[in-house]
């Protein structure tokens, strides 16, 4: 018998104590694998869903409720602006691309985009593609008679089953306004894939107060400098305006990313705790283990087995519950961040938990190797255990 | 703008152990400007080589800063007495590697990667006149914004 059969069979000699020792390990590794992996995801689909546009225009307010309600759809909208700070900056000559957009009401909580073909447009400089899984576009109808048409982000199109054709409403005041789907897009892995597009007129249409108003409301419009160098400038006038507020996306998500590390730093420190704790609970239940089986280790010594032998399994015991315990932290972390990402999901933040990151392998060297330590104790009380003493007779 | 002054005309001392990085200044990429956006072969004799370049960032590409811009002034302070420069004070910034900074509009960072002169344009982020590739980025230590009551006692008019 070698050293680790002979770990492994007192491993399931006890195997509820061994089992609950694992599933601590496990827990701890879990947490700090899945709030890792989850706090990287939410970054990285902060950046993956981030706008190709580098500049949003929008009412004065907050800029961070700016970005997430017309980029990622994650919080109400902001205030309108007039329909011809959109014709200005189209005519801006420093000024490449514009696109105005409407955020509006929601249909079974997919929100309504009012926006024009601009927006899908394959710019050689845009790396998001739209692309149709179904049907077209919706046409660029004139304000006095708008066609109602609306294409269909992918999980806004799965989620609500509904197909071309079909015609739809949110609440009884807008049963005079049914959309009728005429798209529905490819998955683009953004908040785009939650939202429901249609054009401006059909935006204005459907709104009592924006059918009367002679200068019709926006929400925001998207900006792509023809020289990025004019952005600041840009920028800057747009702000020093009273009406509009001019915001660099990324700027803001940086920011969020800032206020994100903060918290992650907290995080991190009661992760820290959490390992101690677990650190601590393996060197009690190991110890525990040692005591009881004393008088085994003897009879194993008087046997012929060696003071090196019996260290060497009271560690192979140590790192096996690490290891299993470890492996299953990892598993686990990856299915809470799932778990997780589904809820965020929902929220317009497309995340991917499955991913592998780096610092995995790490976590799991660093958790075999904690175990094994916290084994050390034990290990050393085996090797000292006394032959005579614990061979005395029991009464 | 003092900051802005200060990045022109205090050439700050490298930290230890990258004295073999020279330091460019925005006043010498703006003086090393010509008619028809060319730039002097003095500017060019930079290009492929590493240089370190001082001035705030302007997040103008994908948050993961990929891409940004590098200005002398900072973009986001709208209240300020300063004017936004425009591409003769403007660095075009490509990084490889991770970013991983606190960012701040108002606070100066310390740029190193291998600086091109010369007009050239991206697909993606258009014409520029200066770039630098394969950066990373650093805070600049020492260089400080000057507070109301410094700036004053430096005999300065706001």
């Amino acid at each position: 018998m070698t050293i680790f059969t002979v770990a492994l069979k007192y491993l399931r000699g006890r195997l509820v104590a061994s089992t609950l020792t694992a599933v601590s390990i496990a827990l701890g590794v879990s947490l700090v694998v899945a709030s890792v992996v989850l706090g990287r995801g939410i970054r990285d689909g902060f950046i993956a869903g981030a706008t190709d546009y580098n500049l949003v225009v929008g009412a004065k307010g907050s800029p961070t409720q700016l970005v997430l309600g017309v980029i990622f759809r994650m919080d109400l909208a902001t205030p309108n602006i007039e329909y011809t700070t959109y014709r200005d900056l189209q005519q801006d000559p420093r000024v490449e691309t514009a696109v105005p957009i409407g955020v509006g009401d929601a249909f079974r909580g997919f929100r309504y985009v009012a926006t024009n073909k601009a927006y899908f447009a394959a710019f050689p400089w845009r790396h998001k593609t739209f692309a149709l899984a179904a049907g077209k576009f919706f046409t660029d109808d004139p304000p006095s008679k708008p066609a109602y048409e609306a294409v269909l982000g992918a999980e806004a199109a799965r989620s609500t089953g509904l197909q071309i054709g079909d015609r739809f409403y949110e609440g009884e005041e807008m049963a005079e306004y049914p959309l009728t789907v005429v798209g529905i897009l490819r998955p683009t892995h953004s908040a785009d894939d939650r939202a429901i597009f249609f054009s401006l007129p059909s935006y204005w249409g459907m709104n009592e107060v924006a059918r009367g108003m002679a200068v019709k409301p926006l929400t925001a419009v998207l900006i792509r400098p023809k020289r990025m160098s004019d952005l600041p400038s840009l920028n800057r006038e747009l702000n020093v305006a009273t009406d509009t507020q001019a915001v660099l996306p990324s700027a803001v998500l940086l920011t969020i990313f800032n206020m994100m590390a903060v918290a992650e730093n907290v995080l991190k420190m009661i992760l820290a705790i959490v390992g101690l704790i677990v650190l601590l609970y393996v060197l009690v239940a190991m110890y525990s283990a040692t005591m009881e089986r004393r008088r085994e280790i003897a009879t194993m010594r008087a046997l012929g087995a060696r003071r090196a032998t019996v260290f060497g399994i009271i560690l192979a015991e140590s790192a096996g519950l690490a290891t299993v315990g470890g492996v299953a932290g990892l598993l686990a972390g990856h299915a809470i961040a799932y778990l997780a990402g589904l809820v965020l999901g929902q929220s317009g933040l497309v995340t991917n938990p499955l991913r592998f990151n780096l610092f995995e392998p790490a976590v799991l060297v660093s958790v075999i190797l904690l175990g094994t330590l916290a084994g050390l104790l034990p290990a050393v009380l085996a090797y000292r255990t006394e032959v005579a003493e614990n061979l005395a007779p029991l009464s | 703008m003092a900051a802005g002054l200060l990045l022109i005309f205090l050439p700050i001392a490298a930290p230890a152990g990258s004295e073999e990085i020279e330091r460019l200044t925005f006043a010498q990429l703006v003086d090393s400007i010509r008619a028809d956006s060319a730039v002097t072969e003095t500017i060019k004799s930079y290009n492929g080589k590493q240089v370190a370049i001082q001035g705030f960032i302007v997040p103008a590409g994908a948050p993961d800063l990929s891409f940004f811009l590098l200005s002398r002034v900072s973009a986001l302070g709208n209240y300020c007495c300063e004017a936004p420069v425009g591409q003769d004070e403007t660095v075009y910034v490509f990084t490889t590697k991770e970013v991983n900074i606190t960012y701040d509009p108002l606070r100066v960072f310390r740029i190193i990667g291998v600086f091109e002169a010369g007009m050239r344009t991206d697909a993606t982020y258009g014409p520029s006149l200066f770039r630098m590739h394969d950066a990373r980025v650093e805070e600049a230590f020492g260089a400080k914004i000057f507070k109301t009551e410094e700036f004053r006692a430096s005999g300065s008019k706001p």
